[in-house]
């Protein structure tokens, strides 16, 4: 009884702070509502999701990427085995992979869970993410299933302050996307992590110039924005950035 | 009670022969001191209010020898007298006398009264378990001194000895008429009292240490530290008013000026290096031209009003904030705990009953929250512990036979108790006395592991030997026992929650979160009124007014934004 009046409470207050916009508070408040996670991770499992809800809500509001607080990373190495593959796959990309330990298995429950959940809402959004966190990790890359490889071709749109869209472009996440030689994933992996917030480092795309292409232009435009999300932008991306097909392995 | 029921009797003994308690009973000899001497004076005295028949009776004898013999006289022929009423000496000597006789016996009365209600305090008229009984009996002690039980009493040694003193001034007055050389001695012992009196009630009121304690004295005293303060505060506001007033004058004459205008309008402006810049260089002419146009002393009130905004202006708006934000309002619901708190203080001190000790303790354990506790609590926690185990010459520790339950109730008691103390208020005095007994209990080395409240003893360990860092510590290495954590997650929620008000940073320490988190995360998981503690330190750091009513079980935290 108490603990529900506590929760219920903490949860009014939670929704407040997010209805209110206030970035500052939210992200002055990070330490509180990670220690909240764990608590919101076992409520949801009981079927109430209100909380954990609450809880990446504010993650979004506070407009950080690294909004979880560093001690969260124990939980998440060893995060229960009755945990729902639902918040699994929410609540991971808020995580700092370089913290975590037995990251192998989890990497295995993230796959598991990933294709487990229903891609509806922001699931797709927060798989990729992930998944791109996790490939921004070197030693992680060949844990990484092959098929969840796939999960970007359903290019969900990132948020400009995903920490997985700015450790994605990485030079060896581009090596291991392009090593995949499935036009389809590197097409979407290039539309998704491409924007004028980010830029690829230049031996990227070394090899290809090697192939006699033409050395790739710097992908970060400063006056240039586009909407990944478009299904339009696609075919512009396609036509400027990537050789022909074919060629560019 | 007793001190009060002594000083009843002296007062009844020295005051009167009235008598009030059927089962203490006087001899004549000592009743009655006092209201017999001024009674035999009222007595004596009253004889001059009335017409004296002698007097007339002489003046008629005077009359009859004149008209026998009418040289007996001389030339001054006897007359009779007429009666004007008694001699205006006598009025105010009997008036004295009065007051001073109606004082005694109305404290005697008092005196009746207070023995009465001594009685009705002492008797135990009510039945139930021991936390009823002192629930009850803790209720009429903060009875006694919220109705100010102690002042009554404390002003009848004042009556009596204003009643002595206006029997002294009245014999003084009485005797000077009929002899000085008497009255003079007479004069001499009470200006004597009265000296003495006032320079024991100087003493007393100016050293609370000095032994010549009267209740005159303690009153004094007590209206001094009640009233300089108001009187400062006064002064104080007195003082505020003339300086906004002088301050509004010279904003007026200040505002004229280029320099105070210049300064004024780069406070309006948005604070950036370009404006500072822009201020700096236009300053000086700003001044040349003041100096020039305004005078000297223009232009020194002009930087005094600068000066004024750029020094005290931040002082005051961060005394205003300080004041504030004084949470007043979150102290509700802390009397009934507070009372709580010193029955169960007065359990432990008083008792020696094991049964009694655990009953408490358990109690202790399931408040909600210690707010404001006396430090002894901790002694008498620890006493109660020490009590429970033994050391060996192995230096060994190993519990009593039969006091398993009770040691374990006392060891999460003195942890909580110890740990909010020593978070609170590091430097206390009760927290040092409590580790030096601590270490000549369990001297250096010595082994705790046979103890079945491994966690807990650890911990207290931890903090009587100085090592407890909770920044630093590692709240995985060991795993507590259900009933262990449930003490240990409320005391560390009563220290997020004492912190969080008392810093007024609006955040309760990054140390608690983290063992919230912790806690929170542990599996299988930790009892509900641990989880709901840790969610409370959650709560509070959202700011989330979290109140506790203290009424022993849970389910009974309210909580509210």
């Amino acid at each position: 009884m108490r603990v529900g009046q506590v929760a219920s409470l903490i949860t009014q207050k939670l929704n407040v702070m997010i209805k209110s916009e206030d970035w500052r508070l939210i992200r002055s408040k990070r330490k509180a509502v990670t220690a909240l996670l764990p608590y919101a991770v076992r409520k949801e499992r009981d079927g109430q999701p209100e909380m954990l809800d609450t809880f990446l809500q504010a993650a979004i509001a506070s407009r950080d990427r690294d909004f979880t607080w560093r001690h969260i990373g124990q939980y998440a190495s060893g995060i229960p085995h009755e945990t729902t593959p639902r918040a699994i796959v929410l609540v991971l990309p808020h995580i700092y992979w370089g913290r975590l330990t037995d990251r192998e298995a989890l990497i295995q429950r993230w796959a598991a869970a990933a294709s487990e959940v229903p891609r509806i809402d922001e699931v797709p959004q927060c798989v990729v993410n992930t998944l791109l966190q996790i490939a921004s990790q070197r030693e992680l890359l060949s844990h990484i299933p092959a098929d969840a490889w796939l999960r970007l071709t359903e290019r969900p749109s990132l948020p400009p302050n995903c920490r997985g869209r700015d450790v994605g472009t990485r030079t060896h996440v581009v090596r291991a996307v392009r090593a995949l030689k499935n036009i389809e994933i590197l097409k979407s992996y290039l539309l998704l992590v491409w924007s004028e917030w980010n830029y690829f480092p230049s031996d990227s795309f070394g090899n290809v110039s090697n192939h006699g292409l033409p050395a790739p232009r710097p992908l970060c435009i400063p006056d240039r924005r586009v909407n990944l999300s478009l299904s339009n932008s696609s075919e512009r991306g396609s036509s400027t950035l990537l050789p022909p097909s074919g060629d560019n392995r | 009670m007793e001190k009060y029921h002594e000083d009843l009797n002296i007062i009844l003994i020295f005051v009167s022969f009235v008598w009030c308690s059927g089962a203490h009973t006087l001899t004549p000899s000592q009743a009655g001191l006092f209201s017999a001497v001024a009674s035999a004076f009222v007595i004596e005295v009253h004889s001059h209010l009335l017409k004296d028949p002698n007097d007339e009776t002489a003046a008629l004898l005077r009359v009859l020898i004149h008209k026998i013999d009418n040289t007996t006289f001389g030339n001054n022929p006897p007359t009779l007298p007429q009666w004007t009423g008694p001699p205006k000496r006598i009025v105010q000597v009997q008036a004295i006398l009065l007051a001073s006789l109606g004082i005694s016996l109305l404290a005697a009365f008092l005196a009746m009264l207070g023995k009465q209600w001594l009685d009705q305090f002492v008797s135990t008229d009510m039945r139930g378990t021991a936390i009823e009984r002192s629930h009850h009996r803790q209720r009429k002690l903060d009875g006694i001194v919220a109705w100010y039980f102690d002042h009554v009493m404390e002003t009848l040694p004042l009556m009596l000895q204003a009643a002595l003193l206006l029997l002294g001034c009245a014999l003084s007055r009485y005797i000077w008429d009929v002899n000085t050389t008497v009255a003079s001695v007479v004069v001499a012992v009470t200006s004597l009292g009265i000296i003495l009196h006032v320079s024991i009630l100087v003493v007393g009121t100016a050293s609370e240490s000095c032994p010549y304690q009267t209740p005159g004295a303690r009153f004094l005293r007590y209206t001094f530290l009640t009233t300089l303060p108001s009187a400062f505060h006064s002064v104080r506001s007195i003082t505020r008013k003339l300086f906004i007033f002088v301050s509004s004058k010279l904003h007026d004459l200040a505002r004229g000026t280029f320099c105070y205008r210049l300064f004024v309008e780069w406070r309006s402006s948005t604070v950036n290096i370009a404006g500072f810049l822009r201020f700096v260089v236009q300053m000086p002419s700003a001044l040349i031209m003041d100096l020039f146009f305004r005078g000297p002393a223009m232009l020194v009130i002009t930087l005094g009003r600068m000066m004024r905004h750029l020094l005290v202006a931040p002082v005051i708006m961060g005394y205003r904030w300080y004041t504030t934000t004084t949470p007043l309002m979150h102290l509700l619901g802390q009397r009934a705990i507070a009372l709580d708190l010193r029955c169960v203080l007065w359990m432990l001190q008083r008792s020696s009953d094991k049964t009694v000790h655990l009953s408490t303790l358990k109690h202790l354990a399931t408040m909600m929250t210690l707010v404001d506790f006396d430090p002894a609590l901790v002694s008498s926690c620890f006493d109660v512990f020490v009590g429970c185990i033994k050391v060996d010459v192995n230096h060994r520790v190993a519990i009593m036979q039969g006091l398993e339950q009770l040691a374990a109730e006392s060891a999460m008691c003195f942890l909580r108790t110890f740990h909010q103390l020593s978070t609170v208020d590091p430097g206390s005095s009760v927290l040092k006395d409590i580790c030096k007994r601590y270490k000549r209990v369990f001297p250096p080395g010595v082994d705790l592991s046979g103890l079945p409240f491994d966690y807990t003893i650890t911990k207290i360990h931890a903090l009587a030997n100085r090592s407890w860092n909770p920044r630093t510590i590692k709240w995985e290495a060991c795993r507590p026992s259900a009933q262990e954590c449930i003490s240990f997650t409320r005391s560390v929620a009563e220290v997020a929650h004492v912190i969080y008000w008392r810093t007024r940073l609006q955040k309760v320490p990054r140390w608690t979160l983290h063992f919230a988190l912790h806690y929170l995360s542990l599996d299988p998981i930790i009892p509900t009124s641990a989880i709901a503690d840790c969610l409370s330190i959650i709560a509070i750091d959202l700011g989330c007014d979290v109140l506790n009513t203290g009424f022993a079980m849970s389910d009974e935290r309210y909580v509210r934004i």
